[in-house]
């Protein structure tokens, strides 16, 4: 059995450059205990979720139609809410653009967003071209959606909430 | 006279009845049973704080300490922990619909009057699964928005946002998978408008569809896609994702607190360190 060497080896890892040596730590009183002060946060957190969950279960029951018929045709078929904006692209674009290409762009836009991003700081008024395009964006995103799902009717034809609610969740 | 009431008081407080009768709690935390469970001295010192958090498997996915000012409410709005606290409804109320389910045509829509009628609870639970679905798709929405304007994508957090995107899509295909399982024709109509867009996917065109619905239309084979995805791989992705979502917010120093003072963005990189090993 070989004997164990006397002294320990070491061999370099990296060097520091000389800024980041010099940098302050960070101040330890500046953190505290997760256990209990978040902990506690959290739970009522959950607490009031849970509350809203059930609140919203007592008052409202979920929407149940008749049972499923391929061969009949609703006045409006619409999607979930959340697709009801592509819903209203498709009535301006083919589906190819509005159904896949718009969507897909959308989530490569959002993906690759960090990656795009070159500005350095992360302040608003450090970034301000790739906040104005998330906004507008995301403006006509919520704008397409709000009237898929609420103003519109029979055949897509436009009929504002307060005459008709076409909109089930 | 006084000294000796209280002699007596303390003698009484000391004595195994009255403990056992005024504080169970106490008794039981010195077993064995109790001690081989829980390990950690009371977290009535720092020292108990912090061992809480390392000896309990649950806490483990929190740091021992966390910044000042990510406790605050309006560090994050708390927004991805509702997110997860919806999840976790919707998980354990999915369980419950799913005792009385059979995802087969008519079947499924009966099992909805069942639940409204015949099951305990049966409509109030699903309720509950169904406004915490949708909650969750605003929650989340609202959640990406909060990260963009904060500017919390940049680095070192580029790849959680990555699988925060990642998490949105499971969101939505969760919820549409599951828009489907009442059958009635809110259900079928909704799926049906969505999913015909799958038959203009490029290359693939109508087999997009084919795969997705197992057939030209919405039928009983999507029926029961659409049940394995919502009830088994869409959660198991989304469950594996979130850990590696949430692991990354704590390897990432958690919200934005650490930037306060330069009003920059973290170092890209972690600086290199002189470190020795021993071989």
């Amino acid at each position: 059995m070989p004997e164990p060497p006397k002294e320990p080896r070491y061999r370099l890892l990296g060097v520091v450059p000389r800024e980041i040596e010099v940098r302050p730590k960070q101040e330890p009183e500046d953190t505290v205990f997760t256990w209990p002060h978040f902990l506690v946060r959290h739970a009522v957190i959950a607490a009031l979720t849970v509350a809203v969950v059930f609140a919203l279960a007592i008052a409202f029951d979920a929407p149940l139609k008749d049972m499923a018929n391929p061969n009949l045709t609703p006045p409006v078929a619409k999607a979930p809410w959340y697709f009801a904006g592509l819903q209203e692209l498709l009535h301006y674009f083919n589906p190819m653009v509005a159904g896949v290409l718009a969507p897909a762009a959308a989530l490569v836009f959002l993906a690759a967003l960090p990656f795009l991003d070159r500005a350095k700081g992360w302040r608003i008024r450090d970034r301000r071209m790739v906040v104005i395009v998330f906004t507008v964006l995301a403006l006509a995103a919520v704008i397409l959606t709000v009237r898929g799902g609420l103003f519109r009717g029979p055949e897509w034809s436009w009929v504002p909430p307060w005459e008709h609610m076409y909109l089930e969740l | 006279m006084a000294d000796e009431t209280n002699g007596g008081r303390r003698a009484l407080r000391g004595s195994e009845l009255y403990q056992a009768i005024f504080h169970p709690g106490e008794r039981f935390k010195r077993t064995e049973l109790y001690r081989s469970a829980v390990r950690h001295p009371p977290p009535d010192t720092p020292r108990g704080r912090a061992m809480t958090s390392f000896h309990n498997f649950f806490l483990h996915i929190y740091p021992v300490a966390v910044p000042r000012k990510v406790v605050g409410w309006r560090a994050t709005f708390r927004l991805g922990f509702i997110a997860t606290v919806l999840f976790a409804i919707l998980f354990i109320s999915g369980m419950y619909l799913m005792f009385f389910y059979h995802p087969a045509i008519p079947q499924a829509y009966f099992d909805m009057h069942n639940l409204a009628t015949t099951v305990a609870f049966g409509q109030f639970v699903r309720n509950i699964h169904r406004w915490s679905a949708h909650l969750m798709v605003v929650v989340v929405f609202v959640h990406l928005f909060r990260v963009f304007y904060a500017g919390a994508y940049k680095a070192p957090r580029q790849f959680n946002w990555l699988v925060g995107v990642g998490l949105l899509i499971l969101t939505l295909l969760l919820s549409f998978t599951g828009y489907l399982l009442p059958w009635d024709q809110l259900a079928f109509w909704a799926v049906t408008v969505g999913t015909s867009i799958a038959g203009y996917v490029p290359l693939l065109g109508d087999r997009a569809q084919q795969i997705l619905l197992g057939g030209p239309d919405v039928g009983g084979d999507a029926l029961l896609r659409f049940y394995v995805l919502h009830i088994y791989a869409l959660p198991a992705a989304l469950t594996l994702m979130l850990c590696v979502h949430i692991w990354r917010v704590r390897k990432d120093g958690f919200a934005i607190g650490d930037r306060e003072e330069t009003g920059e963005a973290p170092a890209e990189e972690t600086p290199a360190e002189e470190v020795t090993v021993g071989a």
